[in-house]
């Protein structure tokens, strides 16, 4: 049992960190951006290939974690910039570019899933009958950490101040000077980082393919309307109770059926509160 | 009612049926590769045609619809496979599809816009892990085969008929009161609640509408293809098939024949290495989406107005490409 829950945390940390940058380019530009998967995808190849290359595993993430980031911000200048004035473009838009890095990865690296190796894939911590993998230990420390110092950003500097201006809303902060393009590209910046990350801690867990991203992304939203779009701290405890409930529901019903336990708490969530459990902005979308 | 108003559109059911005959010509006579082509491209307008009521006419963006699709595909299948005749099989396959549409369009017509693509999504991902895992009568993930239930010349026949009969259906919905109502609900929802649309049910209405001509192009496409899988049906497909209709042009009656050339056409006839196609087809996608929101379609019909100013309408001997501009005036 503590075992299914050691997992479920997993899974949930692994969430929490997708959805968090789902969450913040949400709250700061109202796009559904489906094309994270593909940022974390690249970043995961990034770090393949810079480890192959022979470079140490640590230069190996912050090359992955760069790249995240900087595939992020470019798919916000080249293309997400010009539809703020028109939400309704949005998820066309962000499917069109997860169609484009996926390929773009499909196209550099092949369809074949990588491994990617990393200096603690042997070590197996254990305590009290409960075993936890070397890669999903590191896994959490990272979500922790850079979660850890997403909130240190968002609350302590006027960097973060601005940028919760921002997603309260929009037109005042900009009425009072806040200069909005940073802060939209300071968003993606955040996201594609976090993305990386996801990457960086995800891919020695399973494999690094063109599609690797797709199930974690599905979940990620999930969370994202769990805790409401545009609420980080509803993203990381929406995050925990998705991986728990994953984890519980692979462990005992059937693992095939893992993300499927995700759609049925989406159902639900939807069916009782068709806004998410917390939305503050009853803005209109459609 | 209904005959006056086919007698008014006697140029668009001419153009329609010329449609049907065109495409009964090429399915019969084009073979190996292109052949395919041509086959996607009908099955895919049928298809897209349910897709271009929720998503043209309604504003919806449905990431489901291939699951509709799917499940026409899968239902006929197993039903065929169950020994029962082919018309019940299909019937009951529409059917059930439609009891599923029904379903997902009490959860998902409750939320918009983003909320409602990402429960789409998530639901064509779900349909997928079933096929993919309930091997015992899905096939798993290599498939199954399809008993042959129509003989080929009679599915070539309900094909091309099919293609010009949904259009068809299309234009007349269209201007029925749903489709305003439907128009209603893309422009300004809560607007039309307050006028008193009931917006709840037009949607609902028009998603089952939508998953039976999904259902009706699925049970074609297995008939002809003899087996299916499902990686026919995962959700880039989903994806690609919202792709088509907003190249097209949503709302427009030929959208669904346009947008479903143009995708197909770049990921089956255009060989420029794996991946290559979709990249291209995504930056056309997000070009069009940016620069001209109507799809290609609308694109035409603007620079013909802006060729030919004068009155909006246009006399009634242009081709239906024309009519399809009423569209936006309304």
């Amino acid at each position: 049992m503590i075992q299914v829950l050691v997992n479920g945390v997993f899974l949930g940390c692994l969430f929490a960190v997708v959805a968090v940058g789902l969450t913040l380019v949400y709250g700061v530009m109202e796009v559904p951006n489906f094309a994270h998967a593909g940022v974390i995808v690249l970043a995961a190849y990034t770090t393949w290939s810079v480890e192959h290359a022979g470079a140490p595993f640590v230069v190996a993430a912050l090359a992955g974690i760069a790249c995240g980031g900087a595939v992020s911000v470019l798919t916000e200048v080249l293309a997400y910039r010009w539809i703020i004035t028109k939400p309704a473009a949005a998820p066309a838009v962000a499917l069109g570019l997860l169609l484009i890095l996926q390929n773009v990865a499909l196209r550099l690296y092949g369809g074949e899933g990588r491994s990617l190796d990393t200096p603690y894939d042997t070590v197996l911590l254990k305590a009290g009958g409960v075993s936890l993998p070397g890669v999903k230990a590191a896994l959490i420390v990272l979500a922790v950490l850079s979660l850890g110092a997403l909130h240190l950003l968002l609350s302590r500097t006027s960097l973060g101040r601005a940028m919760r201006a921002v997603a309260q809303d929009r037109d005042a902060a900009a009425m009072l000077g806040i200069p909005m393009r940073r802060q939209y590209a300071l968003a993606f910046l955040i996201a594609g980082m976090l993305g990386g990350v996801a990457a960086v801690a995800y891919a020695p867990t399973f494999q690094v393919s063109p599609y690797m991203a797709d199930d974690v992304l599905l979940s990620a939203f999930v969370v994202v309307v769990l805790g409401g779009l545009g609420s980080v701290w509803g993203a990381v405890a929406g995050g925990l109770v998705l991986g728990v409930v994953e984890g519980l529901g692979a462990a005992y019903v059937s693992s095939a059926y893992q993300s499927a336990f995700g759609f049925l708490m989406l159902v639900l969530i939807l069916v009782l509160r068709p806004g998410g459990l917390r939305t503050t902005d009853a803005r209109r979308v459609a | 009612m209904r005959l006056p108003a086919a007698a008014r559109h006697a140029g668009t059911a001419a153009g329609l049926a010329a449609l049907s005959v065109l495409a009964y010509v090429l399915l019969k006579n084009v073979q190996g590769d292109r052949g395919q082509v041509v086959l996607l491209i009908v099955v895919w307008t049928i298809a897209l045609t349910g897709l271009n009521l929720i998503q043209g006419l309604g504003g919806y963006p449905s990431l489901a619809h291939v699951s509709f699709f799917a499940g026409g595909a899968y239902l006929s299948a197993y039903l065929l496979g169950k020994g029962l005749p082919m018309a019940v099989c299909a019937a009951l396959a529409v059917g059930g599809t439609m009891l599923a549409g029904l379903v997902v369009a009490l959860v998902f017509s409750r939320t918009r816009g983003q909320y409602f693509a990402i429960g789409t999504m998530f639901f064509t991902a779900v349909v997928n892990l079933v096929l993919t895992n309930a091997a015992g009568v899905t096939g798993g993930p290599n498939g199954r085969p399809v008993d042959l239930g129509f003989s080929l010349d009679a599915t070539l026949v309900l094909l091309a008929a099919s293609l010009g009969l949904s259009l068809g259906a299309f234009h007349v919905l269209a201007r029925t009161r749903f489709g305003d109502r439907l128009r209603a609900v893309r422009e300004d929802e809560d607007l039309a609640q307050h006028v008193g649309v009931p917006t709840a049910r037009v949607k609902l209405v028009a998603m089952v509408a939508s998953s039976a001509f999904g259902a009706w192009a699925g049970v074609l496409f297995a008939q002809y293809n003899g087996v299916i899988a499902p990686s026919q049906f995962t959700f880039v497909q989903s994806f690609l098939m919202l792709v088509a209709i907003g190249l097209g042009g949503s709302g427009r009656l030929l959208a669904p024949l346009v947008g479903s050339a143009i995708v197909i056409g770049f990921t089956q006839l255009i060989k420029l290495g794996p991946g290559i196609s979709q990249i291209a087809l995504g930056v056309l996608f997000i070009l069009v989406t940016l620069l001209v929101p109507n799809g290609v379609l609308g694109g035409i019909t603007g620079l013909w107005r802006r060729v030919r100013p004068g009155r909006a309408g246009g006399p009634a001997a242009e081709p239906p490409r024309v009519r399809a501009k009423e569209e936006v005036a309304s």
